[in-house]
């Protein structure tokens, strides 16, 4: 299991839990701090081969209670373990759980920036918003203005 | 509103690092503050979004217009300009 807190915790800002199998999380939130610079409230959990669920589990709900109300979960996989862990987090515990799939390095930082603005499910909503800007076609958008461009100049 | 236009330094434009200094000073201010790139004629943009910001294409040389709207619009316009102007942390 990898569980990685890079910076400090407080009670100013939503945390942000990253959930994932191996070490994708970790990586994710490395990068994001070469963007962003340091990272306070972010925490990584995340799952490897051979862990024992209990102990997921526990972990989970230990970063769910360090983490001021407003915090989020962003998760790799919808249907993983990690989400399958933080569903039956919801369900056992009865807790509110603010949470998105399908995690990327847009996604992240997107969070992080607009956590100053909002939290909770209303950050998860933003973010659900506007995540797909970063997903770009490039052949059919930048590659194929080059070449209309190429073509009108000819 | 409170509305400045400058010209963007950066050798490489606003890439992923300097938006996100960009949007970490923007978060400093309570105002709803939007960019728009003058050059492409593009639209306003969040300028709390790293997504939004670098949809614009702000390539070395591109004119943009910082607008903001709330208690400290004014502080947070001129704050942003100067941070263009001073390069973003790269120049």
């Amino acid at each position: 299991m990898i569980q990685y807190i890079p910076g400090n915790i407080s009670s100013d800002i939503p945390g942000i839990i990253v959930l994932s199998h191996g070490p994708f999380a970790k990586a994710l939130v490395d990068t994001a701090s070469l963007i962003l610079g340091e990272l306070d409230n972010v925490a990584v959990l995340a799952i490897e081969n051979e862990d024992d669920l209990d102990e997921y589990q526990e972990q989970l709900q230990t970063m769910h209670r360090i983490f001021p109300k407003g915090s989020i979960f962003l998760v790799d996989l919808y249907g993983g373990t990690p989400y399958n862990q933080l569903v039956i987090f919801a369900h056992t515990k009865q807790v509110d759980v603010h949470a998105l799939t399908g995690m990327s390095l847009n996604m992240l930082i997107e969070a992080l920036s607009l956590r100053s603005e909002c939290s909770g499910a209303e950050l998860i909503e933003s973010l659900e918003a506007i995540v797909n800007v970063g997903i770009v076609n490039v052949g059919k958008t930048i590659l194929l203005n080059l070449k209309t461009e190429r073509i009108i100049c000819t | 509103m409170y509305i400045k236009s400058t010209t963007i330094i950066n050798p490489t434009g606003l890439h992923a690092r300097p938006a996100g200094a960009f949007v970490k000073e923007a978060a400093k201010f309570k105002s709803v503050i939007t960019v728009k790139n003058v050059t492409a004629i593009s639209k306003f943009v969040s300028a709390k979004s790293i997504s939004l910001l670098m949809t614009l294409g702000l390539s070395k040389g591109t004119v943009i217009e910082i607008s903001a709207e709330g208690e400290d619009e004014i502080s947070a316009v001129d704050s942003l300009i100067a941070f263009v102007d001073g390069g973003l942390g790269e120049v």
